[in-house]
This record gives C-alpha cells, structure tokens and sequence, in this order.
C-alpha cells in the first residue's frame, strides 16, 4: 500500500505543471553586479547575436505613405547569423494589401559599436543604412539606423529606423520617413515579440 | 417564376441603392464630426512639437492615419487614460465617449472623407505651443545648454535660475516643464529653493566660500526654504505648540511640479497656488537616461500667475509612510517629524523621493507580482485635487484608498495597466475633503518577470533608485489645508 501510494504521489508530481527553472528563463543583457549600478560603470558591449538569433512575432499599424498604403501588419522575423559579425533576417509579413516579405543582411561591428544592413523589401525598393549602437547600464540599447536615399514610386525617400531593445523578451522599431529634402515624419512603431 | 425573381432583383437594388445614398449623406466628414473630436481629446499631444510622434491637426495630417486611428479608438488605448475602478470623477479624463467612437469608426469606414472646409472649427489654440491657452507670463530656460554624453548613466542633476522678476511676491498658479530633447529626459523636477547668503551661482551651480577663503560648491541641503522666510501674512496656521508635520511643512509647497512622460503641466483651482519671491531660485532638478550617442538638452519652464488672490498654498506629498512589502511591514512610520524638521523631506522632490525608497528590500529575479503597500496618517483636515502614482519599468498597477475615522474604507482609484511610458496626473473635476484622522493607503505591485515587455533584465534583482532601470513607489496626492485661509491684500490692510 505505502509503494502504491508511493507510486501515485510520485506520478502526480511528474504530471503537474513544474515551475521553469531560473536557468530556463529569459536573461537581460545586463551584467550581474550585485549592486546598483553607478555612473562610472561600464556598458557592456551589445551582444547582437545573443538578443537577436531566432524568431519574432511583429505587429505594426502603419499610415498611408509613399510606401504604400497602410494599415495594420503582422508576421514573423528570423535572424541567423551567416559568419562572424554577419547576419541575416528575413520578414514573412502580410497586411490589407497582401504578403511581403524582408530580406536584410546585417553587419555589426561589436567594438566599434556600429551595424550596417541592406534591406529589399519585396514591395518594390531596397536600401542600404547604417547606425550607431548606443545603451546605457540599465541595458536600453538602441540602433541608430539611416538611410541613404533611395527611389519608392518615382520618389527619394530616406528611412530612419531606431531600434530599441526593450526587453529579451520585445524590441521596437521607431520609423521615420523623409521624401526628398524634407523633414523626418513618424511612421509608426513595428513593435516584436520573441515567438514561442 | 424567372419574372418574379427579377421584381424582386429590381426592388432590392432600389433598396441597396437608397441605403447607400442614404449611408453616404451619414457618413462623417473630417471637418465636420472628427475634427471636433480631435482637438477635444488629442490636441494636446498630437500637434507639432508634441510628445506625440505626429500631428492630427489637419486633414492631410490625420487622413494617413485614419485606420490606425479607428483601431487604436475601438481598442480604447487611445487617448491614453489609466483609471479603472473608480469612485471618483477626473477633470482631465479624454477618454472618447461612444459616441465619438462611432463616428470615428464611421468616418473611416466611410473611406474618411474630408467634408467641406467651412465646416471646419477653429483650431484650439496653443500659443507658443504652450499647453495652456495664452502664453506664460514668465519663461524660463536651464542657464546652460547641457551635453548628455554617451556613457552609463547620470546621476539626479539640479540646475539653478534666480526668479527672474524683482517686483514683489508673484503667485504660481500653472507651470509647465518643456524638455527641448524628450529622448533624454527621464524627468525634470522644478522647484524653489533659497540660499544663504554670500552663495554665487555660477552656469546655474551655487558656489560659496570657506573658511580660507576658497570658492567651493554649496552643499544643496543648505538651500531649503523654511518657514521663517515666508511674509508673515503666508505663515501655515498652527494651533499653539503645534510642529510642522509631513501634511503642513513648507517643504510641501516649494515643489512647482514634476515632468515625465504623460504630464508636465500642473493647474490648480482658483485661489490654490505657490508663492514665490525674488530672491528665491528655480531648481531644474534633471534626471537624463543616456541613448549612447551625445545629446543636448535645454528645458524650459513656463510660470502662469494667479489672477485672483491665493487662498491656499498647493502642497504635495508622497504616501510613504508604513511600508509593506507582500504584506510584511518592512516599515514604520518613516519619514517622522525629525526628517520634517532637519529637511529631509522639506527640500523638495528629491530628498523626499530618497525617503520615500530607501529601506525596501529589492525586487526578486523574476517575480510577477511584488507588491508595496504604503500608509499615510492624515493629521490635518485636508482636501485632494489631484494625484500622481509613479513606478518605472516594473510598475505593473497601482491603487489608492482611504479608511476614514469611523472605519469605513472606499476604494479611490486604480490604474490596472501602469505605464511607465505614459504617467498620468490625475486631477480630481470635485475636491476630496479627508478628514483629521483617515488614512491614505497607496498600493505599487511591480513586474519583474520576463513577461513585462519593459523589464530589460528579469534575472536581476531590482533595487530602488531614480534611475529607470531601478524602481520607486510613490503615491503623490496634492492637497491644500483646510484650516489655512490667506488674507486677501485688501483684508491685510485692513486688519492694519
């Protein structure tokens, strides 16, 4: 009776749901110092391959532009990495207009804390941009992307994308637009999440 | 059977056809229906220089945006307001009233038509982009342009303006923080402050010289206003051998007002203000987060005088005393009146903020639902015209109550979904008059789990400071005394 009993209660444990380990769990970029952080701290280097390697759901809620018509988009990213210091992410998106699809190819220069990336996006234009890579101690990282000018339906535009890496678990894109010579205008946060 | 169905073919493309002309002569236009809304309820934020990222003041502004605009109304996350329950109403609640969503979802729906031009309303004005509707009647700017570097953080720095009017007593009623690089501010505290004599200011730091005669920096806790320096018809009435306390000290009213993202303008009622008086200092206390590239700041502060005499003093103060964290005290009546009378909680936000945080034990790794629970014991009959509840990156929800003499307990408010983004001032459209002997109680619950999607780093524990990436938990009330009822000049004289 007591191995039986034994035996249910050692069953029951293995079926119910275990607490994930601390091990399993998301981890920030952050170094643990075991203390508050200070001024005279150093920020560590981002370790782009570290947050970005895998899949991410996206959501954005775009407005009408020289880029198209907008609305609300939704898809999935995957980054790998190609080579040391080379990435490569591809978007599977759609929206009321259709599918689209991404293709970037991402240098990141860790110690000079710059990135590069090409970018063709399946609606009809490419572009090539480049960022400074800047953080502070409590691990908001951000990238600083800009465009060169290129052409979109018969107009120079330039894109400014800053991405900031929120959490291990979401980053933010902020878009900003520019026909020609003309100022910058928002368009519209694409906003990830890390896919299960 | 064939000519039946072809009747009633006929009289069905009648009737679609009238319901469609009927649907276009319904269908809202900018000009007419939306515009209203708009400037009702987003004008605030979106228009040019604002914290919004774009404008929604014209129709070539608002038309890209329509479909984004009516999902963002459908899902009510805009306008942003974070009360849930409530027993209480708030003068600056924008939330969109059903109505005004129909017609939203209507008007895009429509295909967002412009409608005709004359129909559309003035515009509400912001001169100078102020939020108020005429231009301040004082400016006043950092006294110097101040570079963030790209380097791991800044500690709380406090930029010194002397008032810049020599004519007497002038009685704050509105003010209005402005960051000239939203990117970088973190939060801009202002407040007055006064120094000893012999003090230089020198690009906005205070200097003094010592004993050998060398110019050295101020110790700033030297810089408290006190009572004694009030004119004697602003004195706080006390009854005889009564001590200042948290709710009367002056200290309570020298803080003009706090930016953040999500406010920065402070109004008060008529007759509720802050005295202020040449001689005294604006204190830009600056809390800048580094983006890792150099950035330039330079805010600015916009002073509204009060038109009619001041009644009564604008106090503030956080409910901080009797901390519990997950239900455990892990605080007694902290700070008491000893803090009150040595200035650590009369210098004004930042003194009162480190007291209000200091001695809470950190954040566990990943824990979902840490909770503080704080206490205020009311010791002066008092009347709440605003709130601010203030968390960073972790604050997942807040709550304020209040237990009232006899026992009874109601449920203020709570803001289910904080935002750490989008921090609200909630300012009361009723005053709330709390009686001698109530007490406030105020409930942070924090998220330091991987599932808040603001956490950077849910394997750390979270320790308390300003910086964003460490937490606070403070409940703010505004609040004037009762019992204080300053003369009018008029009465003054007369009473001479």
């Amino acid at each position: 009776m007591t191995l039986i009993r034994f035996a249910l209660a050692a069953l029951l444990s293995a079926s119910s749901p275990q607490a994930p380990s601390t091990e399993q769990q998301p981890k920030g970029l952050m170094p643990n110092l075991g203390r508050p952080t200070r001024s005279d701290d150093a920020v560590p280097l981002l370790d782009f391959e570290k947050y970005f390697s895998g899949s991410w759901t996206l959501q954005a809620d775009a407005p009408d532009s020289v880029l198209g018509s907008g609305g609300e988009s939704s898809g999935t990213v995957t980054y790998r990495k190609l080579a040391d210091g080379f990435f490569e992410a591809v978007t599977a998106g759609k929206s009321d207009a259709g599918a689209f699809t991404i293709r970037e190819t991402i240098a990141y220069h860790r110690e000079q804390r710059m990135a590069f990336r090409h970018v063709t996006d399946s609606r009809g234009y490419a572009y090539v941009q480049m960022a400074e890579v800047g953080g502070n101690i409590g691990g908001d990282y951000r990238l600083f992307f800009k465009s060169a000018p290129f052409m979109v339906n018969g107009k120079s535009v330039r894109l400014n994308h800053t991405i900031y890496l929120a959490a291990p678990l979401t980053f933010r894109i902020d878009l900003e637009i520019a026909e020609g010579e003309g100022p910058f205008v928002h368009l519209s946060p694409w906003r990830y999440r890390r896919a299960p | 059977m064939r000519h039946r169905l072809a009747v009633v073919g006929l009289v069905c493309s009648f009737v679609f056809a009238w319901a469609a002309a009927s649907d276009a002569r319904q269908t809202p236009t900018f000009t007419k229906d939306v515009a209203p809304i708009l400037y009702k309820n987003c004008s605030q934020c979106h228009r040019p220089n604002e914290v919004a990222p774009m404008p929604l003041m014209t129709y070539a502004q608002a038309r890209p945006w329509a479909r984004s605009i009516k999902s963002k109304v459908v899902k009510r996350e805009m306008p942003p307001w974070g009360v849930g329950h409530t027993t209480l109403e708030f003068s600056n609640d924008r939330q969109m009233s059903d109505l005004e969503i129909r017609t939203i979802v209507a008007w895009v729906d429509g295909g967002a038509p412009m409608g005709n031009a004359a129909d559309l309303p003035a515009p509400p004005a912001y001169p100078g982009g102020w939020k108020f509707n005429r231009e301040p009647d004082v400016v006043v700017k950092m006294p110097v342009e101040f570079t963030i570097e790209p380097k791991s953080e800044y500690p709380m720095l406090d930029f010194y303006v002397p008032i810049p009017w020599t004519d007497g007593m002038k009685l704050i009623q509105m003010s209005e923080a402005r960051p000239s690089n939203k990117a970088v501010v973190h939060h801009i505290t202002v407040s007055l402050v006064t120094f000893p004599p012999g003090t230089e200011v020198i690009d906005g730091q205070p200097f003094t010289t010592d004993a050998s005669g060398k110019q050295v920096p101020l110790d700033r806790r030297t810089a408290r206003i006190t009572e004694q320096k009030l004119p004697s018809d602003m004195l706080i009435p006390r009854e005889p051998g009564e001590k200042p306390d948290r709710l009367s000290s002056v200290g309570g009213f020298t803080t003009l007002l706090a930016y953040v993202a999500g406010r920065g303008f402070d109004d008060h009622p008529d007759g509720v203000g802050t005295p202020a008086l040449p001689g005294q200092y604006i204190n830009f206390n600056m809390h800048y987060t580094p983006t890792g590239r150099p950035e330039v700041d330079r805010s600015e502060l916009g002073l509204w005088f009060a038109k009619e005499p001041l009644k009564k003093f604008h106090f503030r103060t956080p409910i901080n005393e009797r901390q519990h964290v997950n239900g455990t005290l892990v605080r007694g009546a902290v700070p008491d009146a000893a803090d009150v009378e040595a200035g650590r909680v009369s210098q004004g936000a930042t003194p009162t903020t480190i007291s209000s945080f200091s001695g809470l034990p950190p954040i566990p790794p990943y824990m979902a639902d840490y909770t503080v629970t704080s206490e205020l014991a009311i010791t002066q009959d008092i009347t709440i015209n605003g709130f601010y509840p203030h968390m960073h990156v972790r604050g997942k929800a807040a709550e304020y109550r209040v237990v009232y003499p006899d026992g009874r307990e109601q449920l203020l408010f709570d803001v289910p979904r904080y935002r750490f983004d989008w921090q609200e001032r909630y300012v009361l459209a009723a005053p709330l008059p709390i009686p001698k002997g109530s007490l406030l109680k105020y409930r942070g619950v924090f998220d330091n789990s991987a599932n808040n999607p603001l956490n950077p780093n849910p394997d750390k524990e979270v320790y308390w400071s300003e910086q964003s990436w460490d937490e606070m938990s403070l409940g703010w009330i505004e609040y004037t005394l009762d019992k204080q009822k300053l003369r009018t000049p008029t009465e003054s004289k007369r009473d001479q």
